[in-house]
This record gives C-alpha cells, sequence and structure tokens, in this order.
C-alpha cells in the first residue's frame, strides 16, 4: 500500500536553491559584502585566513571525538562538521563522514526561512534538529545542531555539528525499525527547535528530546559535544573577525567558495562533453520484502557543468531504505569531493554551484513524507554514491591525469550488526557494531583497491580492536578476518571486505538481542569498471544450536562456518532477532569492485593474491583463469591453456575446434 | 573530436569512432552507440564466481544475471554487471 | 676528572656534548659516517678529546657513562633492513594487523594526503603472511582460558619458521595482557626447540589492551631488537677497548636512557629517541631557568618538530604512529608538524599562494643553495627579505646565492601571481608562520592548555628566524633561542643530561572503583619488575623515584586520561580519590560538564616509571656579563613584520652580545649557527646562560 501523503508536511520539504532573500520574510540582518571585497583580497590574507577557518573546523571534530560517549563518532569518525555563510552556503567541511557535510545548508536555510520570525534567530541560540526534510543528516539518527554567528547585530554566519546517535526512539533498538513501512515507525523526526535560547540550554526542550531515546543519558552527553563544538567555532571565529574585521573574513570565506568552484569548473572544461549512466540496485525495503529496487542516474557534463539526472528511478517505497533530497545529495557530494575534487578546499558552497540535479520526488531517493527513511544514509544514499561513483569514475576514466583520484565503486553499503541487552557487568547496552567499517575501497586504474581500506565518503574511518569490543559488549570471537574473493576481480583487484564471526559471552540474559540489516545479498552493490567485476555480495548468517563452545572446550576454534554443527540460516537482508547462547553469528561485509578483464591481470599477481588469501584458488580459476601449481605459484601453460578456454566459455562460444588449438592460433 | 583513451579497453578516434585498444576492432559511434557491435552474453549469476555467497533465487523471484559485453574479435571483456535480467540495462555512455 | 658525554647521531651529522664535573664543557660536530655510524660515533669521541686536550684513553678511563641517541632502529624500519620474524597469534586474528583497524591507511598523512583518497595506501606488510602463524588458544576478557595451548601445534609451527629461517619470533595472543600463562608457555617452547632465537612477548613488551598496537609494537620490537643489538655490542666493545670502564647508555622515546644490554630487548622505544632528544633539551633548559612551561619546536630543513614541558616535564603519549603504524610505546610526545625551512611556496590551479606540505629538503634544497633547487622555498624568502646575510650563513660556511632564489620567487610565484618579488617573499614568510602559529596552537590546546602560560623555545637551523613571529600570534610569554655554547649540539646536550627513564605499564581494565587489593597487586607487581630492572643497569644513581599513574576514562568515551596515583598501598578512600582526581583532570582538559559520571568510569592501564637520577648533572656554563646596550655589527633593510614592511634594521653579531645586553626589534641577530629575526614588536636580551631571549614589546 503506497504510503499515503500528510497534507501540512510540504514545508518541510526543503529544496537545495540557495536562498531567495528577496522572497524571504523574517530574515535577521544578514551581514554581507561585495563581489569587489572579495575580488580585492590579497593572497597572503587570503591563505592566513582560509588555514585558520580549516583548523577550525579540525578543532570542531576534535572537541565533538572528546565529548561524545558514541562508538560510532568516538570510533568511526561518523560525525561532521561545518561553518556556513549568512544565507547558509557551506564554505568548509571538516574531513570526517563527508555525506552529512553534504546538506548543514538545507539546514541553515530552512531555518533562517522559518525561524526568522518566530521564535526568532538571535546570539547565543542554537537549534537542533533530525529532520532530514529539512536536512542536515540522512536519517532519524543524524542529530544536527546549528548555532549562527553573530557580530554587531548582524547574522555574520552559521556552524554546524552533526552526529549519529545511537537510538533515538523507534520500534527497534537503534532506531532502524527494520519491519516498519514508513515514518511512524521510527523515530519522529524534528524539525529545527531553539534549544539554547541565549546560552542557555533549555531543559524543557532537551527533555523532549531526549524521552524518545533508550539511551538518554547518552545521548545528552552528545548533545552537549555539539553545543561545545559550535561554541568553540563561534569563539573562534569571533576572534579572527576582532582581529581581521568582519568584511574580510567573510570575504574569504565567498572566495573558498568562488575557488572551489572556479577550479571544479576548470577541471570539468578539461575533461570530455558526454553522458554516463548507471544503476543502483537495492534488494530489500524491509523485513520479509524480497523485491528489488533501482536508482537509475544519467550524469552528463557540458561545459563546465554537471548534471545527475535521477530520472526512471523506482518510486519511494514502503520500508526502511528510502532517502530524501538531503540524502541524494549526500550521495552526490561524497563522490565528487573525493574524486573531482581530491586537490582543493572542500567548500561545498562553491562545489553545488557547478552541479545540477533532476529527480522527482517521491522517487527512492527522494521521498515525500511520510516514507520510511531510517536507513536513509546507508541505503537509498548510499546506492545513489555507489550510481554517481560509477558514471564520475568512468568520465574521469577519459583524462589520463584526473583517472588516477577515480575509484572503482567501494564497499556498497553497511552491513548493520545491532546488539543490545544485558552486557556482561549486568548493565543495559545498545550498540552497533562498527567492524563493517572495513569495507573494500574500490580498484584503481593504476592500481589494486586498498584491503579493508574503509567507506567512501568516511575518508578516515576506524573499527575498534577487538579486544575493546569484547571488554564493553558480552561476546567472544571466534574470528575477524579479510574475506578472499571479497573483493571484485578485474585487471586491478577490487580491495577485500572482511567478516566477523562470534559467539554471545557472559551476557546474564544470557541471549543478546540483533538487528540484522544490509541488502546487496542478491545484487552485489559494488560494481566493477571497464570490465572488472562487482565485489562479492553481502553475507550474514545465523548458525543456531552450534556446537562452538563444545569445540572450543575441547580445544578447538572453529575455523569457518563448515566447522560448525547446527541449523545454518541464510539471513535475510533485514531481521531481527536474538542470539542465544548456542548460536554463532557471521558477518561478511563488502568490499570494492574491480577494474579492467580479470584474464589481464598479471598470473603471477593472482598466485599471490591466492598465498596472501585475497583471492581463492578457485576464484583464481574460474574468474581469472589462472592455473596454479601445488605451492600455489603460476603454472603458466596451464593458465595459458585455461584462460583461451574460458575467454570464449565465458563469452558464450563454443570452445575452438581441437585442430585450431593444436596449430598455436588463437 | 581529440582522439582518447576512454577507459583500459576503449580508445575513440578523431571521427568518434570506439575501437578495441587490445586488437583495433571497430566496436561502434561514441556519439551514439558507442559498443553497438559488440558482444553482449548473459548467465546466471551464480556462475560469477565464488563472490556470489547465495544463491539468489533463495532470496528473490526475479532472476539475476551476470551480463558481460566483449570485444567480438579479441573477447577482452569490456563491461561486467550483475543485474535483475528483467530490466533493460542502464549502464551507457556516449560523447557529445 | 670525571666526564659524562652526550653523542647523537642523526642522518647527516653526529653531534657531541662533555661535561666534567667542575662544569666544563666541549662539544663536536662532524659527519656521520652510513651506513656503518659507529664511526662517526668514535670519530666524535676523537674531536670531543681534542676539545677538552686530553687524550682519547684518558677520557673514556674517566667517563662515567656515555649517552647514545640513534636513529639506527628507526633508520632499520624505514629501511626495511630488519631481523626477519615469524609472528604467533590466536588462530583467527592474523589478519589483525592487516586490517589495521582501518586507519593505517591514513594514519600520520596530512589532510591534502587524505582527501586525495584514491592515491592512500596502507604500508607494507609487517611480515609476510607466509610466517604468520596462527595458534590454538584463546583467553578471554576475564583471563579465562577458554581454549588451552595446543603445546604440539606451537612445535610444529617455530620447527617450520626456523627452517624458513626466521632469526626471532614476535608472540602476541588476545588477552595476553591479563593473563600471560599462554605466551609464557610459548616462549619456553620456542626456547626448548630453538634456544638462540630472539624472542619477545607482547605480555612484556607492551601490556595493553588493543590488540593491534600490542601486536604491531611486538613485532617491530622483535624487527629491530637483533640489529640494535648487533650494533651496539661491537660499539660497545671497542669503546672498552679505547678505554671505557663506564656504562653505555642509549635514548629512548621516553625521554629518558637505558643500559646498552638491557636496549635490545625493548628496542621500539629506541625508535622515537631521535625525535625527543630536543625536548629532553629544553626541559633541562627550562630547568635552569625556571621556566615551568615550554613549547618546544625545532625547525629545521625538511620537518617542524613540536612537542611540551608542562610544570617541568615533558608531555607524554602512550601510543604514536610510525609508518602508518600505530605503536603503544610511552614517548615524549612529539609533532611532526609542516614542513621546516625547505618547505617549497607554490601557486596552486585556483591561482592561490600555498606554502607546503612539500619540501625541498636537503637535497637539492633550497634554491639560494645553488645545488639545483628551482622551487622557491621558506629559506630563498628568509634570504630575499634581509633576514638571513648571504655572507654571513652557518658563519661563512655555507654562501648563498639571492640571485637563484629571487629567480626562483619571481618566476614561480611572483609572476603568476602578479606580485613584486619582494611582496612575494613577504607573503611566503607570512603564510608560513601563520601556519605554523595554527598547528603549534593545534598541539596546545588539544593537551589542553592555553599558550598564553607558556615560553617558547626556538632551536633548529630555520627556527630562530620565524619563531618570534608566529609565536606573537600565539600570545606566548617569551621566545627563547638557545644559542649559546651548546646549541649547535643542543640534543647531544640533552642526552649528556638525562636520567634514566625506565617504564613498567598493564592493563587490567575494569570498573571504577577497582578492588583495593588487586589495584595495589598491579602497583606492586610492576614495582617489583622495575626496581629489578633498575638494579640491573649497573649504575651509581644520585637518586631513584618511582612516579605512579593510570589511565583512566568515562565509560563510552574515546580518551584514556593519565592520572596520578601516589606512592604507597592504597585503600578504597584511595582508589576513590584517583578517580576524582581522574575528573579534575578530564574537565581541566576537555572544560566543564565535558564528562560523562553517569556512565561510570573505567580503569584501564595502570603505570610506573622509575627515574634514575645520575650522578653528574651537566650545567650550562653562564655567559659571558655585559650590560646596557650592545653596538651593532652593521645595517640593513630587512623584512620582518607586514604592517611595517621592509625596514633599516640594525645587525648584532652575537659573538659579541653579553649576558645582560638589551635591545629592541626591529633586529637581526646573526650566530654561527643560525639567523635570530627580532621583530619591530618585539624587545630582547641574553640571559645569563646566553640565550636569547624576545618578549612582546609592552602596547
Amino acid at each position: 500500500m503506497p504510503t499515503v501523503p500528510v497534507a501540512g508536511s510540504e514545508k518541510f520539504a526543503q529544496q537545495a536553491e540557495p536562498l531567495d532573500l528577496a522572497r524571504t520574510p523574517g530574515l535577521p540582518p544578514l551581514h554581507q559584502v561585495s563581489d569587489e571585497q572579495v575580488d580585492a583580497l590579497d593572497p597572503l590574507t587570503y591563505e592566513v585566513l582560509r588555514h585558520r577557518l580549516v583548523a577550525i573546523t579540525d578543532e570542531m571534530g576534535d572537541a565533538i571525538k572528546r565529548m561524545s560517549g558514541s562508538v560510532v563518532v568516538t570510533d568511526c569518525n561518523d560525525f561532521g562538521a561545518g561553518i556556513m555563510d549568512e544565507v547558509g552556503e557551506t564554505v568548509q567541511v571538516g574531513l570526517y563522514n563527508m555525506q552529512l557535510g553534504s546538506s548543514l545548508d538545507m539546514a541553515a536555510r530552512w531555518t533562517l526561512a522559518h525561524r526568522g520570525a518566530n521564535p526568532g534567530i538571535h546570539p547565543g541560540d542554537q537549534f537542533l534538529l533530525n529532520d532530514p526534510w529539512v536536512g542536515g543528516g540522512l536519517h532519524q539518527n543524524d542529530v544536527t545542531v546549528l548555532a549562527p554567528i553573530f557580530h554587531d547585530g548582524k547574522l555574520f554566519g552559521w556552524t554546524a555539528a552533526v552526529a549519529h546517535q545511537v537510538d533515538l526512539g523507534g520500534v527497534s533498538p537503534g532506531s532502524w525499525s527494520v519491519e516498519g513501512r514508513d515514518v511512524f515507525a521510527e523515530s519522529i523526526p524534528i524539525p529545527p527547535i531553539k534549544i539554547v535560547e541565549n546560552g542557555t540550554l533549555r531543559s524543557d526542550i532537551e527533555d523532549s528530546y531526549l524521552r524518545r531515546s533508550r539511551v538518554p543519558r547518552l545521548v545528552g552527553l552528545d548533545l552537549r559535544a555539539k553545543i561545545g563544538s559550535n561554541n568553540v567555532a563561534i569563539t573562534r571565529i569571533t576572534a579572527l573577525i576582532e582581529k581581521y574585521g568582519a568584511d574580510t573574513v567573510k570575504a574569504v570565506m565567498k572566495r573558498m567558495m568562488n575557488d572551489a568552484e572556479q577550479q571544479l569548473r576548470s577541471k570539468l572544461v578539461s575533461l570530455p562533453d558526454g553522458t554516463w549512466s548507471s544503476i543502483a540496485h537495492q534488494d530489500g525495503a524491509r523485513a520479509g520484502d524480497q523485491d528489488i529496487y533501482k536508482i537509475v542516474c544519467t550524469m552528463t557534463k557540458a561545459g563546465d557543468r554537471l548534471t545527475f539526472d535521477f530520472t526512471d528511478t523506482d518510486p519511494q517505497v514502503d520500508g526502511i531504505i528510502n532517502c530524501t533530497l538531503s540524502g541524494l545529495r549526500g550521495g552526490v557530494m561524497p563522490i565528487v569531493l573525493t574524486m573531482l575534487c581530491p586537490d582543493m578546499t572542500w567548500a561545498p558552497g562553491g562545489i553545488w554551484r557547478c552541479i545540477s540535479i533532476v529527480s522527482e520526488p517521491g522517487t527512492i531517493n527522494n521521498a515525500t513524507f511520510p516514507a520510511g527513511i531510517g536507513k536513509a544514509s546507508v541505503n537509498s544514499a548510499w546506492s545513489t554514491q555507489n550510481a554517481v561513483s560509477e558514471t564520475v569514475a568512468s568520465m574521469l576514466g577519459t583524462h589520463p591525469e584526473l583517472a588516477k583520484s577515480a575509484m572503482s565503486v567501494c564497499s556498497g553499503t553497511w552491513d548493520l550488526t545491532l546488539l543490545a541487552g544485558l552486557d556482561q557487568r549486568g548493565g543495559g547496552f545498545v550498540t552497533m557494531l562498527c567492524d563493517a567499517m572495513a569495507g573494500g575501497l574500490g580498484a584503481k586504474v593504476d592500481g589494486d583497491g586498498v584491503d579493508t581500506g574503509g567507506e567512501n565518503c568516511i575518508p578516515m574511518g576506524r573499527v575498534a580492536d577487538v579486544e575493546i569490543n569484547e571488554f564493553s559488549f558480552p561476546m567472544l570471537y571466534l574470528w575477524r578476518r579479510e574475506e578472499a574473493d571479497s573483493g571484485g576481480p578485474g585487471r586491478w583487484r577490487g580491495g577485500v571486505g572482511a567478516s566477523s564471526c562470534f559467539i554471545p559471552h557472559d551476557s546474564p540474559a544470557e541471549s543478546v538481542h540483533l538487528v540484522v540489516s544490509a541488502t546487496g545479498k542478491t545484487v552485489p552493490q559494488a560494481p566493477g569498471l571497464s570490465g572488472g567485476y562487482p565485489a562479492a555480495t553481502q553475507w550474514d548468517v545465523l548458525v543456531r544450536d552450534a556446537d562452538a563452545r563444545k569445540q572450543l572446550s575441547d580445544g578447538h576454534i572453529p575455523a569457518s562456518l563448515d566447522e560448525l554443527a547446527g541449523t545454518v540460516q541464510e539471513c535475510p537482508t533485514h531481521l531481527e532477532t536474538d542470539l542465544a547462547p548456542a548460536d554463532v553469528y557471521f558477518t561478511h561485509w563488502q568490499g570494492g569492485g574491480g577494474i579492467g578483464d580479470p584474464l589481464e591481470r598479471e598470473p603471477e599477481l593472482i598466485a599471490l593474491d591466492v598465498r596472501l588469501k585475497k583471492v581463492s584458488s578457485t576464484g583464481a580459476r574460474e574468474v581469472y583463469g589462472v592455473a596454479l601449481t601445488d605451492d600455489q605459484f603460476a603454472d603458466l601453460d596451464a593458465t595459458t591453456a585455461l584462460r583461451r578456454a574460458l575467454r570464449r566459455s565465458r563469452a558464450g562460444l563454443e570452445p575452438e575446434p581441437i585442430a585450431a588449438a593444436a596449430g598455436g592460433l588463437s | 573530436m581529440t582522439a582518447r583513451d576512454i577507459d583500459l579497453n576503449l580508445v575513440v578516434d578523431a571521427d568518434r569512432q570506439v575501437h578495441c585498444r587490445h586488437c583495433g576492432e571497430h566496436l561502434g559511434d561514441a556519439s551514439t552507440e558507442p559498443l553497438a557491435k559488440a558482444r553482449v552474453h548473459e548467465r546466471p549469476s551464480v556462475q560469477a564466481g565464488p563472490g556470489i555467497h547465495v544463491d539468489p533465487a533463495t532470496l528473490t523471484d526475479r532472476p539475476i544475471v551476470i551480463r558481460q559485453t566483449f570485444c567480438p574479435q579479441c573477447l577482452t571483456l569490456l563491461a561486467t554487471e550483475i543485474v535483475p535480467a528483467d530490466e533493460p540495462s542502464r549502464r551507457k555512455w556516449s560523447l557529445a | 676528572m670525571t666526564y659524562v658525554i652526550g653523542i647523537d647521531t642523526g642522518g647527516t651529522f653526529t653531534d657531541a656534548f662533555a661535561a666534567d664535573e667542575t662544569g666544563r664543557l666541549a662539544a663536536a660536530k662532524t659527519p656521520s659516517t652510513p651506513p656503518n655510524f659507529a664511526n662517526g660515533f668514535l670519530n666524535a669521541i676523537d674531536e670531543l678529546a681534542a676539545e677538552l686536550a686530553v687524550p682519547v684513553r684518558e677520557l673514556l678511563d674517566q667517563t662515567s657513562y656515555i649517552v647514545h641517541g640513534t636513529t639506527s632502529t628507526l633508520n632499520a624500519i624505514v629501511t626495511g633492513n630488519v631481523a626477519k620474524v615469524g609472528f604467533l597469534t590466536t588462530a583467527g586474528h592474523a589478519d589483525s594487523i592487516s586490517i589495521m583497524n582501518l586507519e593505517g591507511r591514513y594514519a600520520g598523512l596530512d589532510s591534502e594526503a587524505v582527501q586525495n583518497m584514491a592515491r592512500t595506501r596502507k604500508p607494507d606488510a609487517l611480515v609476510p603472511r607466509d610466517r604468520i602463524r596462527e595458534v590454538q588458544e584463546r583467553i578471554d576478557y576475564k583471563g579465562a582460558v577458554i581454549v588451552r595451548l595446543d603445546e604440539d601445534q606451537v612445535r610444529r609451527e617455530v620447527r617450520e619458521l626456523v627452517a624458513d629461517g626466521v632469526e626471532a619470533i614476535a608472540v602476541s595472543y588476545l588477552w595476553s595482557f591479563l593473563n600471560p600463562v599462554h605466551e609464557l608457555r610459548t616462549r619456553e617452547l620456542i626456547q626448548q626447540e630453538a634456544p638462540e632465537l630472539y624472542v619477545a612477548l607482547s605480555s612484556e613488551v607492551s601490556p595493553r589492551i588493543r590488540e593491534y598496537s600490542r601486536s604491531v609494537t611486538t613485532i617491530m620490537n622483535t624487527q629491530v631488537g637483533p640489529p640494535l643489538g648487533a650494533y651496539l655490542r661491537p660499539l660497545e666493545a671497542e669503546l672498552r677497548a679505547r678505554g671505557l670502564r663506564g656504562q653505555l647508555l642509549v635514548m629512548q622515546g621516553s625521554g629518558g636512557c637505558v643500559t646498552s644490554a638491557d636496549a635490545p630487548a625493548h628496542a621500539v622505544t629506541t625508535i622515537g629517541s631521535v625525535l625527543t632528544g630536543g625536548v629532553v633539551g629544553c626541559t633541562r633548559l627550562a630547568e635552569s631557568l625556571d621556566t615551568p612551561n615550554v613549547i618546544s619546536t625545532d625547525m629545521g630543513g625538511t620537518t617542524f618538530l613540536c612537542g611540551l614541558v608542562v610544570d617541568g616535564q615533558p608531555v607524554n603519549t602512550s601510543s604514536t604512529v610510525l609508518n602508518q603504524y600505530t605503536i603503544s610505546t610511552p614517548m615524549v610526545d612529539v609533532h611532526t608538524i609542516g614542513a621546516g625551512g625547505g618547505a617549497i611556496a607554490w601557486v596552486d590551479a585556483g591561482g592561490n599562494l600555498k606554502v607546503g606540505p612539500r619540501s625541498a629538503g636537503a637535497r637539492p634544497g633550497p634554491a639560494c643553495y645553488g645545488d639545483g633547487g628551482t622551487e622557491p622555498t621558506v629559506t630563498d624568502a628568509d634570504l630575499v627579505l634581509g633576514i638571513i646575510n648571504p655572507d654571513n650563513f652557518l658563519a661563512g660556511r655555507k654562501k648563498l646565492s639571492v640571485a637563484k632564489a629571487q629567480d626562483a620567487i619571481r618566476t614561480r610565484i611572483a609572476e603568476p601571481l602578479g606580485l613584486s618579488v619582494d611582496d612575494a617573499a613577504q607573503a611566503i614568510y607570512a603564510i608560513q608562520n601563520a601556519q605554523t602559529a595554527d598547528l603549534v596552537r593545534q598541539v596546545v590546546v588539544n593537551s589542553g592548555h592555553d599558550p598564553r602560560d607558556f615560553s617558547v623555545f626556538a632551536f633548529g637551523g630555520a627556527g630562530p628566524m620565524h619563531c618570534a613571529n608566529y609565536s606573537s600570534d600565539l600570545g606566548v610569554k617569551e621566545v627563547v633561542v638557545p644559542i649559546g655554547s651548546t646549541s649547535a649540539v643542543f640534543s647531544a646536550y640533552g642526552l649528556a643530561a638525562s636520567d634514566i627513564i625506565l617504564t613498567a605499564e598493564r592493563s587490567q581494565p575494569e570498573s571504577m572503583p577497582a578492588e583495593p587489593s588487586s589495584f595495589n597487586q598491579v602497583f606492586a607487581d610492576l614495582q617489583k619488575e622495575l626496581a629489578e630492572r633498575v638494579d640491573s643497569q649497573g649504575l651509581d644513581f644520585a637518586h631513584v623515584r618511582y612516579e605512579r599513574e593510570a589511565d583512566l576514562r568515562y565509560t563510552m568515551q574515546l580518551a584514556e586520561v593519565a592520572t596520578e596515583v601516589p606512592g604507597g598501598e592504597v585503600s578504597a578512600t584511595g582508589v576513590a580519590a584517583v578517580g576524582a582526581a581522574f575528573e579534575r583532570n578530564y574537565e581541566a582538559l576537555y572544560g566543564e560538564g565535558s564528562g560523562f559520571p553517569d556512565a561510570g568510569m573505567q580503569i584501564i592501564t595502570y603505570r610506573t616509571r622509575a627515574v634514575g637520577q645520575l650522578p653528574i648533572s651537566p650545567q650550562l656554563p653562564d655567559h659571558v656579563v655585559r650590560s646596557g646596550s650592545p653596538t651593532p655589527s652593521g645595517r640593513r633593510e630587512v623584512f620582518l613584520d607586514v604592517q611595517v614592511g621592509r625596514q633599516p634594521t640594525d645587525i648584532y653579531d652575537y659573538t659579541a652580545l653579553g649576558a645582560g645586553h638589551r635591545f629592541s626589534g626591529p633586529a637581526v641577530v646573526e650566530a654561527p649557527t643560525t639567523t635570530v629575526a627580532v621583530p619591530p614588536t618585539f624587545d630582547a636580551h641574553v640571559d645569563r646562560l646566553g640565550n636569547l631571549v624576545m618578549t612582546p614589546k609592552e602596547h
């Protein structure tokens, strides 16, 4: 049943366009500078202040990391920090989760347009929001705190801190309600609300916010981290204004965006005009759903302009995987930054000016309220990112130098393992296991993808040590290791992903609640380029009534699922269940796509891959056409024959007539 | 149009004609259908190698295939995708 | 006569320093002699003897100890000339050192490199796959044995590794720091199979939670232990043959040293030592000057190093990044930030002027060196601006070409930007200083301090030309440039003045409050271990003190904060007091309300440091006393300040300055080893030790 639109929700559907000042009543007085002032900046002042503003977003990030109690923030760098100008254009984002840095502008614009008159925007105020239709984050877990900077009675700019919160309500722990059909089963979004008023945190609003969470004290701590981070930025920017003058600092901010725009335009002009299109699939909108949905992306480059057209994308679905416009943009910007803008200041406000988006509201990656968006960030936003990644990398492939900044699609989605229950000390806990951060990166035009290298949208991610996880949560790992064949085969291999396999251990409740959610089981989500294969499919397995404990006490650590007795349950895309003491959970997250024809990869390199367990001997033979000696070196003669045969059979051709083959013709 | 490499396998010449870099075979026109003459072959995705961990038939009713595009002459693999078979391929490109 | 000697073998120069108990000093600087650094070491001793006008045999005979700062372990890691190592680890976790917790792809890289994501990669594997063996054994978070050690398997693996030619084996099992029983037994088995192998256990090298770092640290220790032993043993034998009866000590990253007999077993602690000499020197100098808080800055040609001294003690860190690997060795916290005098100025694709992070290094070096460098560097700007005197650089030992510097700046910067060469040089200078100030500020603020409470000590070849400018941005109280008799060999002086520092630590994570009996037991174990090591150094200490601390954290938060623990048996009240001290430290570092006590506290790692004060503490000599204003040796147009631009500036010859001399900026002081820029906003004087001290003028 299609979701019924909610009349009255339209006002929260923020668009991507810059603010139209003439048509926005109730704005506070804005500090502005002229183009002449921007052009008049000398190179010294510009560079000094630019460097200072970058340092400020670094300080914001440091502040959030130190204060946060959320493992996804402290251990995975899953947060964002940014500085915006007076009309909400983003001047600088810190090097954290780039999805979260992409739509801070929408949140600032909405706040300017809707809160200026009532309740007003004043010095010392900070606004909290987790409404992805408004902007800021991509799903309700992403909570943004937005703070205006005032100088001499005028609104000078904005700072924002956003981070993923472990739980904000909804029917499932972790707020990813895998059985839900719309947003009402999830955490209810909060549009911008003034949580700090004139420097004071309002207890009534804080209570109202925290009331919805299963871990309110933790979420309250993160709230303070974000408020503190904004305060650091405001203090430092105010000091900068006092030293250099507001007009100069603002001129630098505008110039940073102009500069990024100019540099990107120049780079686009150096690439050929053309159109590249791709597709990204997601299997399963919610628990029990078996359908497969598509996001279609047609990217056109004309002159110095890039257009992403998502026409033919599937309509939004009953489930948890839709995303809003902020999610769509969160799929575009991380790729543009890492592949098109690695050598310039990351000023999204300028970069967006080079980009047009064509997308119909009501589609899966531009969903209207009340579509379910609990997993937006790792589903439709991430799949948008995958499709964009393909088109951008393909375009870059046509330029000998710029091709080096491209990668095949990196790990195609987030593999959720959410655990909740009682820990070994008897305290309640809810946590997202972040091991899946160690995804494989996509192959490059001149090298393999980085094995367990991370995620494309978080340039500096981390995973916690096994010991930290075993200390914090009631679990015991049988293994955590890289997985052979998980990187997409190709002339250049995609980076491998990895797997974790564990049992519950020492929980007083014995069982541990488990939420599993990861698409990519029927259709792999990290495709390759130039003939390269996609990375492996997502693979999560529950073994019920396994004999792992018996094996351990008999002196053996099971080293594969095959070694376990019990009942194997291949997990569907979304599942909520309990992990009993006799159960084993295995989760194998994704690698990166390959590049080029696997038959072009040097046989010695494959043999090395096999010895290093990046590729199995089966994979070597069946996909790469490489035969190995007993001690796993390349058998060149057998390989030549095998490749000759495989070259035909994989193309659906009959084998060569024996006479021709024996004659040495190929 | 400037002649240029398109990717590891394809090159386009000054007349917008696309050729295989490995054997020179003409494949199509870059501004319309670059791989018009390429050979396309589909197989069930379970044949795509050990990276397919679970038979998709256990999870979906839709047929999933590995669809590959080859140079008709030297049979170099030019494109690979694993997709539902019941939709047209969306992966294309063209140069202006 | 009794002497102490410090010898610091750097990549290019070997610096040596000697002092006797009457306060007589000698310094020597001689080229290093890679690959066999020992020769340079012995040459330096010869030069010291010559300086002191005594025969080498007499000098060595009367030397109480020689403290050696060596780069040999760092070089070994960087060049890959390390022992062939096998690695035994818990089955299922061999990939920990390849997964690298993911951060290995970007750890230690600057933001430009991080943004260029497609070009980032992990470093080469520490141990090749076929020399990693997974052992059937398992211990859990309580220290309980879940899977017993398969001894037969260990024997088989060791035999295979030995057959493969490994010289050393590193062992790292999960949770071994909590219960080392399997690691200890494994070593016994290895020694039965191959008694001559070097074996390192993670529960001894780095008994801390977080297996990735612990394993990497243990492996690196195993890689560099044998080569360090192979370097030190013949060196010591040669020194004894030449007359040494005292001890040869080796500097560690902790800022203290250890005997050469002990060093190879803890070789990983010497890897960072090359960076810490400067901070140790600053600590001693700070002591002499009664300055409790110092930002130590060492700006050389290639890198800029920054460390902190707070309340007279260097600020330490419990882990550090080397080659993108995170090693868990307590060390003086030295940050490599930005680039040094060789930082290259360039114009980016958007027409913006940038300085660094690329560097021209020593080869080809700045354009003005005339060694083939064509890109303009910070040093070239310094020369064009008049700060450096081309005829009096390094006391005339190196001639600089102003024309080459101007050409490089003109073609690469001035013309593309439509600026005059002078304006371009000024911009390069100012950008370098502003960036440095930003990065130094980050170091200070991230340690929870305020730059305004600090003095900056600036050394290194390029530092003194910039330090006043970047310091004024920071708001520090004063800037001290050590250019006395020891300045050229400042690090070697630091070595000779150092203490023996031995550290023992162990993780035993649990919720607070910890049981007093187990709390005391861990510290008792650490104390016993240290006391034995102190004795085995074979030195006559003036005094040995023990410092105790514990790393605590709020349960859900990232940051562990080292918290002082008083000596002696601790009661339940005492444990609670440690918790309270942690909360105070946390707030001081991260701000009021930043802690989350509701989630509880955890104590993670216990640490004890034994500081053995060596009997001789070289004192820096007082400088000759003068008073009033000194006479300038010259005058020229120099750019020292963006607001003022080029202005006529007094030049002073350092060798004519005495303690008590005072003068005001703008000024330039030319010394044999460096040049000091005194901007117009600063006053300067020479202190009793001959250091040049700059203080901001009152407004």
